[in-house]
């Protein structure tokens, strides 16, 4: 389950190669607008799984968005989550501008059926240390599925 | 998918050499009572051809079972085959063959043996004599009932496989014709094998009447082989599937057109055919010519049992 | 010559009464031809509805726990063809394969000590431990490849409708009740009134490689999602 796919290996690189070409300069200004988020999200925003390596460098506004009028009204900052204002079509388009489809279709078919009903966020975790989907043993794996499609007699 | 290591095989190497053996085994008979009836009558016990296929029948047949009983799940409990029997298992009246095979083989022996036996024992065991001298009395019989469980031994290696109607290449009607032929013909090679091992004279009477029926034997078998193949082919579907998998290239289609075809039948046919010309045969020709012809049955048991398991229906 | 044709007469006509008496000493529980008892008013079947199953795999799990299935080999699995379609509308098609409880079962046919058999209660295709020896014949014959060796026990094992652990309980199967979305429906198929019947009288259904006559009890109906495949 705990499969690294085929694209993020090449996107690990290329970032990887990438990076070390990047002037300083631009680098910081980046980074300290991510740093600025932290002071606020403290609890909620400490990015500590595999997304968290430094090769991959991801900043919070690489998915969130720009900080916009962010804590304020009006603001268009990306969230995820049950409380997310966006649809699950464009919660998942911003992990599958990294992550390939047909490669995440191959690691685990389930991907396929339900790329236009759920948002991957209905499922995994990319914050804390462990992304609870990547454990899954096959009981727990049914479960998911009946937690879902149970229907009454 | 390797070629010893597939999906769906449930047989292997030990029932392919059972099968061989349990046909070796019948066809050595068949070719030792051939012998005794055209040629050679009462001086059938001391002719080492006779006495090589009175050893390897029942060798074969014990190694035969043994296998077949090792390679059971539940070795221990293989006496259950004995006691419960079902009419409708290829397997089950297999059994019940080889048991009267066995009985009415080990009679054959005794009562064509008999002399030696008797001087074997001198005098010791008189109940065993009188047992001797009743079977003797009692020859006929015993071989006529021993040919047709000779023949159905035979034939039943073929049958085994050909009840199992998920695959085309087994579910097969010819396939147990062909067994039996070829069980034959293996027969025949390992009395000739055997005989001249034995210090029989390559070239006697015993090896000039065998390859005589072995001539016709390998060109029945490449008929067989032809009509076999042939059928499945025109069957379409999954059969002409399962026929071109096994005669494709790749490890099968190798054994299958060098070593079945080159060596077990075309190389002993141009051998058997250049002996019948040339003037004498040398201990080298027959033991070589029926060396190539085991080592071409043995590998035809493999090739069918392992391709046909390869493509189901 | 005349006195040996007569014994040989006399050993083929020793070798019929020993087929005769054998006869005698077969089997109580396999399917016999020859004497037709009165019909059991039962006779257990499945459906499968594929366009319910969503290949979640919880009756493969039930069945594992219920029957103490060891984690190498299975009584039933769920086969997944796909995905049809195009991203990010895409499908799968599911079907169940475990045993067909076929009527003419391949199986009980070869099998040489009468372990595998049709238990005439329920038409259920069962397999009797105590007498298997392991020849791994029915695995062989089966056509649709169902059967294995129990790694414990050393005897061949299949689904047996969960005759053992939970039929005789009044219970259904561990699957059926497992199905999160009810795509399988156990029942007699004798009962016109049952669930199976009425759903198998509504429902067009087929049933897998019924040209090898083996008239299996395991009926499916196919699903209408995906592309049409030939």
């Amino acid at each position: 389950m705990c499969q690294i796919t085929p694209c993020t290996t090449l996107l690990l690189s290329v970032l990887t190669l990438g990076l070390v070409g990047l002037a300083p300069n631009a680098l910081a200004a980046d980074e300290l607008a991510s740093r600025s988020c932290i002071k606020c999200h403290k609890r909620n925003g400490q990015l500590e799984g595999i997304h968290a390596s430094p090769g991959l460098a991801i900043l919070c506004q690489d998915c969130h968005g720009p900080k916009g009028s962010h804590p304020k009204k009006g603001s268009t900052i990306m969230t995820f989550g049950p409380d997310s204002p966006f649809s699950a079509q464009q919660r998942g388009a911003v992990c599958l501008t990294c992550h390939d489809h047909q490669a995440l279709g191959e690691v685990e078919w389930t991907h396929n059926v339900h790329a236009n009903r759920l948002g991957c966020d209905q499922c995994h975790r990319l914050h804390p240390e462990a992304d609870p989907m990547l454990s899954l043993d096959t009981q727990q794996h049914s479960q998911l599925c009946i937690g879902c499609h149970q229907v009454e007699q | 998918m390797s070629a010893l290591h597939f999906e769906g095989l449930v047989w292997h190497w030990p029932i392919a050499i059972y099968l061989f053996l349990a046909g070796l085994s019948a066809g050595a008979v068949f070719f030792a009572i051939m012998l005794k009836h055209f040629k050679l009558s009462h001086e059938a016990w001391h002719s080492p051809f006779v006495q090589a296929a009175a050893i390897i029948a029942p060798v074969a047949v014990f190694g035969g079972l043994g296998i077949l009983v090792f390679d059971l799940t539940r070795p221990l409990d293989f006496w259950k085959i004995l006691v419960f029997y079902n009419t409708s298992s290829v397997m089950s009246m297999g059994v019940l063959v080889l048991m009267a095979y066995q009985l009415v083989l080990f009679a054959w022996i005794a009562s064509v043996f008999q002399r030696r036996i008797t001087q074997l024992l001198d005098k010791r065991l008189p109940i065993a004599n009188r047992l001797l001298n009743w079977l003797v009395k009692q020859e006929a019989a015993i071989t006529g009932v021993l040919v047709i469980l000779a023949i159905s031994l035979g034939a039943y290696t073929g049958f085994l496989l050909s009840a199992l109607i998920g695959f085309p290449l087994l579910n097969n009607p010819v396939l147990p014709l062909l067994f039996l032929i070829s069980g034959l013909s293996s027969g025949a090679a390992a009395t000739l094998l055997g005989g001249v091992l034995l210090r029989g004279n390559p070239n006697g009477v015993e090896v000039r009447f065998i390859h005589g029926i072995e001539i016709p034997l390998i060109l029945v078998e490449i008929g067989l082989l032809f009509t076999f193949f042939a059928g499945l082919i025109l069957s379409g579907g999954q059969s002409q599937v399962a026929a071109l998998n096994a005669l494709g290239f790749g490890f099968w289609g190798w054994i299958f057109w060098a070593g079945v075809i080159g060596i077990g039948l075309t190389l002993p046919l141009a051998f058997n055919l250049w002996m019948k010309v040339s003037a004498d045969r040398k201990f080298a020709y027959v033991a070589v010519t029926a060396s190539f012809s085991l080592i071409g049955v043995f590998l035809l048991r493999n090739f069918i049992l392992y391709t046909g398991q390869m493509t189901g229906i | 010559m005349q006195v040996s044709k007569r014994q040989f007469l006399k050993g083929v006509g020793a070798l019929l009464a020993g087929v005769s008496v054998y006869g005698a000493t077969r089997t109580p529980q396999a399917n016999s031809l020859l004497q037709p008892e009165k019909e059991s008013e039962l006779k257990y079947a499945m459906v499968h509805d594929e366009n319910a199953c969503i290949g979640c795999n919880a009756c493969v799990q039930a069945c594992r726990e219920v029957n103490h299935i060891p984690e190498d080999v299975t009584r039933v699995k769920i086969e997944r063809k796909g995905p049809f379609g195009e991203y990010p509308d895409q499908s799968y098609r599911f079907s169940r394969v475990s045993c067909q409880h076929c009527e003419a079962a391949p199986c009980v046919r070869v099998c040489p000590t009468g372990a595998a058999y049709i238990d005439k209660e329920t038409g259920i295709v069962a397999v009797n431990s105590d007498r298997c020896v392991g020849c791994q014949y029915c695995i062989a014959a089966c056509p649709y490849q169902v059967r294995y060796i129990h790694p414990e026990t050393r005897t061949a094992d299949k689904c047996d409708f969960c005759q053992q652990s939970r039929l005789a309980q009044g219970l259904q199967p561990a699957c059926v009740e497992a199905c999160p979305t009810k795509a399988l429906t156990f029942g007699n198929l004798k009962d016109p009134e049952s669930d199976l019947v009425k759903l198998l009288k509504t429902r067009p259904s087929y049933r897998a490689k019924v040209d090898l006559g083996t008239r299996p009890k395991l009926f499916h109906i196919q699903t209408i999602d995906g592309e049409i495949m030939l």
